[in-house]
């Protein structure tokens, strides 16, 4: 039916759906669930030890997979520029070094490719927190109280009380669909304005990631502009407004561009062969299994312990007797052992994003793998065998 | 019960595809209604259920994005069915359980307003006005009658969309097939009842008309649908709920004809007016409903109408139209299911538009809001088979 | 005054009896109320039905406890009802040595039609040659310890938690102090008597009479599904062995148990053969087992008396108490030690054990705790205005505020941080909430250990959905959250210090 078809709809899919499309590829995306965009916000990351990563060449003994420094810069101005093209509002350039994003709990964290509604800064300053009452991932005070505490930088907050039609059904997502109305976006103002002479001017305010599922960048801009202060979204945790807006922005784009998203769950992939649960079957010259790991279901853990490539129906390992073991190791090798199949994304092996702030750089390197396999990037030169991939592991 | 009623990791990906839980600002959404209220339900059976369960449109969006495969809509249809009701609106929503009833009676749903509202009928959603038979084909070309297709009519279709139903027939015809119609008198898959919440009605509903279509069945090599939601609940509530299997496979209308229609037929779409010298005119507006796009997913419909030749083919940014079947109908409902589809606002400015959606309600629903005519895509593929043919001569010298 | 050590069921159970009957007494205990057996329990209250057959005497007591709770703390008591399956498999002849048992006993039992039990109960076995019912019910372990520990602090008694008692002062031969080390030294508390209600550690405190006692320790692991599978308390009919029964506890259902013997008032660590062989003993009832959701893995140490000399395996130590009385052997006088039992019989020792220290301390006044009602002390209900911090148990802010205690002691009380998620999106809020009350106390610490105490849990289960619940949670707990060491998360020493520049970034 199609050159490439491509199993998982998360980061690491549509991703190889981009590159796919771009090319001029036939390609289809087919899943059996949401991927994990939602879950977090979205901010590639691709940690450097050192604060200057114009050379990321300093950075390879970091990860699992050696790059040449131009194919980390390839990789990471395709994924901005399709994030663009998508109307996610990155920066055009990608950056030089790392930033500091702040976690609802007041820690700082490395991050790397970042939406603009997100907050980010180089180095540790004074910056002020809002909380909403009712919204429980917002901390403020405890928030403050760490990022004081972890940086030595000083800090404020404040807690908004609850809007009218509040209920304590309201999620995140609730309250970015309230903020998308003309009655959030000026409740929200209004409150802030309240507050805003106990603020420093030159301080930003930093919100929990609800202003808008579909307007965050219109509501941030008007709150600056109204406040005469710089405005920032911080990320919470799952439903992730972030990486909804984008997932929503992303598929559609894909949509647009004609790639086809089947629902299914594929059972087997065999010589080319992808069958579904409800019977369909087709036949592409390459299968890329984005299916996620552990959590995104594309490894199943048994009773006994042993991991199950529910694709192939085998076994790929099995747990040790503590079940202590580092769930991102485990994987499949990338070239999955047949010709026409490649692993990425989280179902590949060997990395570990928990431990090494690296969940972005997985996800372009396993992809760029995968799609040199593939021969699309054959015109690029860049998979040729004399800079190619030597899979250190860990 | 089911599989994997218990197996919720509360990652909350449901609520972020929920259509509702984005435009009702007091639902509590899939997580809520569904896995959270199940596991409250299993241990103490007398647990109240939430006053909004029923503004769930029973899309299933939400059980389709669950990566542990949560029956999310469905334990939720089985929270409606908990719910206790006014006779009033009880008595309606038998009604609409059993849109099969209506649709015997097509004159039925002319009911006037001062009935309707009582009972508790929207009004802002107009009543489907009953359609007449498109004249057939004039020399239609001889069926095979080796390869016999049933042709599985939606109570919709029967009693409000007999356009639709008769272009099917006419081009399945066309391709070669002798179709026959299942069931022959009114019957419902019984999707309606569940996503009311009564399950059992749906059932019952759902085994007798397994029973009308039986005798129908023995030489068919395929049934084929044209409304997704009855699509994928022979497919999917048949087997897996009601423990009915079908010895035939069923497949829709746009998945039959792509692969199945011959290519003489295809290169007949593609003379006559191409579809350069259409661009410009019309824009061909895809809607895959949300029942489909659970079953079989996105961008089936836009090959479709790609292979026949439309111009202009652009997806609707849309998850759910809001017509949910019977849902819009409810007075209750009318709010949201309006804000779901006038979403469709935001892409279809002209009314001289087309769209393309495969299931009559939701056809209906879009263009009532847009004032773009909506249709399944048999409907647009047997339009342009004709004015493309009657352009260029005699239907039967396209064969062969 | 009189010290208990232990606030377990039977140390607070003796701490109350004494105090109703108008004693001072003070509860010590190592850690806080539950720590213990109590606190790891299975939740059944016994009908006695398991033990007519190996051990009558236990059954006896367990019966009239059975009954006698149901009527004093209804509250910390679900009415449940009970089940005994036989399947096909098991010996039809022990079937009917139970209905004798039940019978001499007295415990009510009645006749199910095996057909009608698989149909109400689709999960269970086909296999199903006959079944019973009996009045089991379900215990509100948590519950029912804070419900005796706020009777003990109305009655002019004293909690002294976080102290674990070194030595025991005598003068004379009799007891006058107690000494117990706790976060801020030292303390001694005087007293006429003390009652040994250790637990596990009874073997421990005994020592400190000088008058050891033969314990027979042994634990037991038990494993916990998400979902109340069962409305009723499934037992398999057979002579009592492991992996027999399921509880229903509130929202989940939890199979036990094992029984390993050992020397350590502490478990071991869960070893993965030991959790696969209580699943393969569960699915014998339960098929379908394999496709529960899986929550998390535990154990408890049960303190048996081996008073008659070493039983073979601690399934034949008998389930009955033993209240010594150390004068009488090798100790002073005043000293006490209650060992054995159940949770289910602790009233019963509790009032044994004051029996016999009023009667030392020569005060006539007779037990009331067989007549007393215990209640549920009211926690504060859900308020409309805010929100739940954790969705599972449907725990809000002010539930938890209304709680004087550590965190773990909030979560003991509202079960947050228990279902489904196992904390992973509540923790952190709940950690900020007891932060703003108590910002003294090093929240950054408090979190850790809250998290590493439910992924000790989790590990041992890590399978299906459960695997995966626990990826999600490494991810949002590291990539989200940053709780991690490393670097990158921010919590490199040298950063704390990094002096602000003037760079920002703009939209
Ligand atoms: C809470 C959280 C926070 C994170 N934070 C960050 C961060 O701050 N920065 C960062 O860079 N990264 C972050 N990550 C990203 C993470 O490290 C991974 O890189 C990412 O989730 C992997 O995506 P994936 O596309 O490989 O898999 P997934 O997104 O899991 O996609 C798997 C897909 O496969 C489908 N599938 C599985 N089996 C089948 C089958 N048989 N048939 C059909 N379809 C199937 C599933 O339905 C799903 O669509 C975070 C992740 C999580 C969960
Ligand atoms: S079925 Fe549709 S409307 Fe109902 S809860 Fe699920 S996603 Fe929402
Ligand atoms: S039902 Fe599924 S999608 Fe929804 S929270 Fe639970 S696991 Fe996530």
């Amino acid at each position: 039916m199609s050159a490439i078809t491509i199993i998982g709809q998360g980061p690491a899919a549509l991703l190889a759906a981009s590159f796919i499309q771009e090319v001029q590829q036939d390609c289809v995306i087919v899943a059996d669930s949401e991927g994990s965009l939602p879950l977090w916000s979205g901010s590639f990351d691709f940690h450097a030890p050192s604060d200057d990563i114009s050379n990321p060449w300093s950075l390879l003994d970091r990860q699992p997979l050696m790059l040449p420094a131009e194919t980390w810069a390839f990789l990471w101005e395709s994924l901005v520029g399709f994030e663009r093209a998508a109307g996610i509002p990155v920066a055009a350039d990608i950056p030089s070094h790392n930033w500091w994003t702040i976690t609802c709990t007041g820690k700082s964290k490395s991050v790397f490719v970042v939406p603009q509604w997100q907050y980010v800064q180089k180095t540790f300053l004074p910056v002020w927190f809002i909380g909403f009452q009712g919204l429980a991932d917002s901390m403020a005070d405890f928030q403050c109280h760490t990022y004081q505490q972890q940086t030595g930088v000083d800090a404020g907050f404040h807690v908004l009380p609850n809007p009218t039609p509040w209920t304590p059904s309201w999620g995140p997502i609730r309250w970015a669909s309230y903020m998308d109305t003309d009655e959030g976006l000026s409740w929200l103002l209004s409150e802030i304005q309240k507050v805003a002479p106990e603020i420093p001017k030159t301080w930003p305010i930093l919100l929990p990631q609800v202003i808008g599922r579909r307007r965050a960048e219109h509501n941030l801009q008007a709150l600056t502009t109204a406040l005469g202060q710089m405005v920032f979204e911080y990320p919470l945790v799952t439903p992730s407004l972030g990486g909804m807006r984008i997932r929503d922005r992303w598929v559609w784009y894909l949509k647009k561009q004609g790639v086809p998203f089947l629902t299914g769950r594929a059972i087997s992939v065999e010589k080319g062969w992808v069958t579904l649960a409800d019977g369909r079957q087709w036949h592409s010259d390459h299968v890329i299994v984005a299916t996620g790991g552990i959590l995104g279901g594309g490894l199943e853990v048994m009773v006994d312990g042993r991991l199950r490539d529910p694709l192939r129906d085998t076994v790929v390992g099995r747990m040790p007797p503590g079940r202590a073991i580092d769930l991102y190791s485990w994987g499949q090798p990338a070239d999955y052992g047949t010709p026409e199949m490649t692993a990425c994304g989280s179902q590949c092996g060997g990395w570990d994003p928990n431990q090494d702030g690296n969940g972005g750089a997985m996800i372009l390197a396993t992809v760029w793998q995968s799609l040199c396999r593939t021969g699309i990037f054959s015109n690029l030169g860049s998979c040729n065998s004399e800079r190619s991939v030597t899979h250190v592991g860990k | 019960m089911w599989e994997n009623d218990d197996a919720c990791i509360k990652c909350s990906i449901c609520i972020s595809v929920c259509p509702v839980y984005g435009q009702d600002l007091e639902f509590p959404g899939p997580k809520a209604l569904g896995p959270d209220w199940f596991r409250a339900y299993q241990a103490n059976p007398l647990t109240v259920p939430s006053e909004h369960v029923d503004d769930c449109t029973f899309c299933q969006l939400c059980e389709a994005s669950c990566p542990v495969h949560v029956p999310i809509a469905h334990l939720i249809a089985q929270h409606k069915s908990l719910k206790k009701k006014t006779w009033r609106i009880n008595l309606r929503d038998r009604i609409l359980a059993h849109p099969h009833w209506v649709a015997r009676y097509p004159r039925l749903a002319n009911a006037p307003n001062f009935l309707v509202r009582p009972l508790g009928f929207g009004t802002q959603s107009r009543w489907p006005r009953p359609q007449r038979r498109v004249a057939p084909l004039s020399s239609s070309p001889q069926a095979d009658t080796r390869q016999i297709v049933g042709l599985f009519v939606d109570c919709y279709s029967r009693g409000f969309d007999q356009d639709v139903l008769s272009a099917a027939q006419a081009l399945l015809e066309l391709w070669g097939f002798s179709v026959r119609l299942l069931p022959h008198a009114s019957h419902c898959c019984g999707a309606a009842a569940y996503a009311a919440g009564q399950p059992e009605e749906g059932q019952r509903i759902a085994h007798s008309t397994y029973d009308a279509m039986t005798p129908g069945l023995t030489d068919l090599s395929q049934i084929v649908t044209l409304n997704a939601t009855c699509d994928s609940t022979l497919r999917e509530e048949w087997p897996l709920y009601w423990n009915l299997s079908l010895p035939v496979p069923v497949l829709s209308f746009s998945e039959f004809a792509l692969d199945k229609a011959p290519a003489w037929f295809w290169d007949a779409m593609h003379k006559g007016m191409t579809a350069r010298q259409e661009q410009g005119e019309t824009t061909s507006w895809i809607h895959t409903t949300c029942r489909s796009r659970v079953s079989r997913g996105d961008g089936i419909l836009e090959q479709l109408a790609d292979k026949a030749g439309l111009a202009a083919i652009q997806p609707l940014n849309l998850a759910c139209c809001g017509a949910g079947g019977s849902y819009a109908f409810k007075e209750e409902h009318e709010k949201t299911a309006h804000a779901l589809g006038a979403a469709a606002l935001e892409q279809v400015t002209e009314t001289h538009d087309r769209i393309i959606v495969d299931s009559g309600t939701c056809a209906l629903h879009l263009t009532q809001i847009t004032g773009a005519l909506a249709k399944h895509p048999a409907y647009w593929l047997y339009q342009r088979f004709l004015s493309l043919t009657q352009r260029s001569g005699d239907i039967a010298s396209q064969e062969k | 005054m009189v010290v208990v050590i232990g606030a377990g069921a039977t140390g607070l159970g003796v701490a109350r009896d004494l105090a109703l009957r108008g004693v001072k007494v003070t509860v010590v205990d190592q850690w806080e109320p539950g720590f213990g057996t109590s606190g790891r329990f299975h939740g059944l209250l016994h009908s006695g039905a398991r033990y007519v057959v190996t051990d009558p005497t236990a059954a006896e007591d367990c019966y009239r406890e059975n009954t006698l709770l149901r009527a004093v703390a209804p509250d910390a008591i679900e009415q449940t009802g009970g089940i005994f399956v036989r399947s096909e498999d098991d010996d039809p002849g022990f079937e009917q040595a139970w209905l004798k048992g039940c019978d001499r006993a007295g415990i009510p039992v009645t006749a199910l039609d095996p057909r009608a039990v698989r149909q109400r109960y689709p999960d269970l076995t086909t296999r199903v040659a006959s079944a019973y019912w009996v009045p089991d019910g379900v215990l509100e372990g948590f519950h029912l310890l804070q419900m005796l520990a706020k009777d003990v602090l109305a009655h002019d008694g004293t909690l002294l938690s976080k102290h674990r008692v070194t030595a025991i002062q005598t003068v004379n031969g009799r007891v006058t102090s107690v000494s117990a080390q706790g976060p801020n030294g030292e303390v001694e508390v005087g007293c006429d008597a003390v009652v040994n209600a250790a637990g596990p550690w009874a073997g421990a405190v005994a020592d400190l009479f000088e008058d050891p006692i033969p314990m027979h320790l042994s634990y037991g692991l038990m494993i916990l599904f998400a979902h109340r599978k069962f409305p009723v308390v499934v037992n398999r009919l057979k002579s009592p062995g492991d992996g027999d029964i399921f509880v229903p506890h509130q929202h989940v259902t939890i199979l036990g148990t094992t029984d390993v013997a050992q020397d350590s008032p502490i478990a071991p660590d869960i070893q993965a053969s030991e959790v696969l062989r209580l699943m393969d003993l569960g699915r014998e009832l339960v098929p379908g087992l394999d496709s529960w959701r899986v929550l998390r893995a535990f154990t408890g140490v049960r303190p048996l008396y081996d008073g008659q000399g070493h039983a073979a395996t601690s399934r034949e130590v008998s389930r009955d108490f033993k209240v010594i009385d150390h004068q009488r052997r090798k100790g002073p006088a005043g000293s006490f030690s209650v060992v054995g039992g159940k949770w289910t019989t602790f009233r019963l020792m509790a009032e044994r054990t004051a029996d016999i220290v009023t009667q030392y301390l020569g005060i006539s006044a007779p037990c009331v705790t067989a007549q007393v009602p215990l209640t549920l002390h009211p926690v504060t209900s859900f308020s409309a205005s805010e929100p739940y911090l954790c969705e599972c148990e449907k725990v809000s802010a002010s539930q938890l505020t209304a709680i004087d205690g550590s965190l773990s002691e909030w979560r003991t009380a509202t079960w947050f941080a228990m279902g489904p998620c196992q904390g992973t999106f509540c923790a952190h809020r709940v950690t900020a909430l007891h932060h703003a009350l108590f910002p003294s106390e090093d929240s950054g610490a408090a979190l850790q250990d809250l998290r590493a105490e439910r992924t000790k849990g989790m590990l041992p289960v890590l399978w299906g959905a459960n695997a995966r619940e626990y990826a999600l949670q490494q991810a949002v707990r590291f990539q989200t959250l940053a709780e991690g060491d490393p670097q990158w998360a921010g919590n490199s020493p040298g950063l704390k210090n990094s002096s602000p520049s003037s760079e920002g970034v703009t939209l």
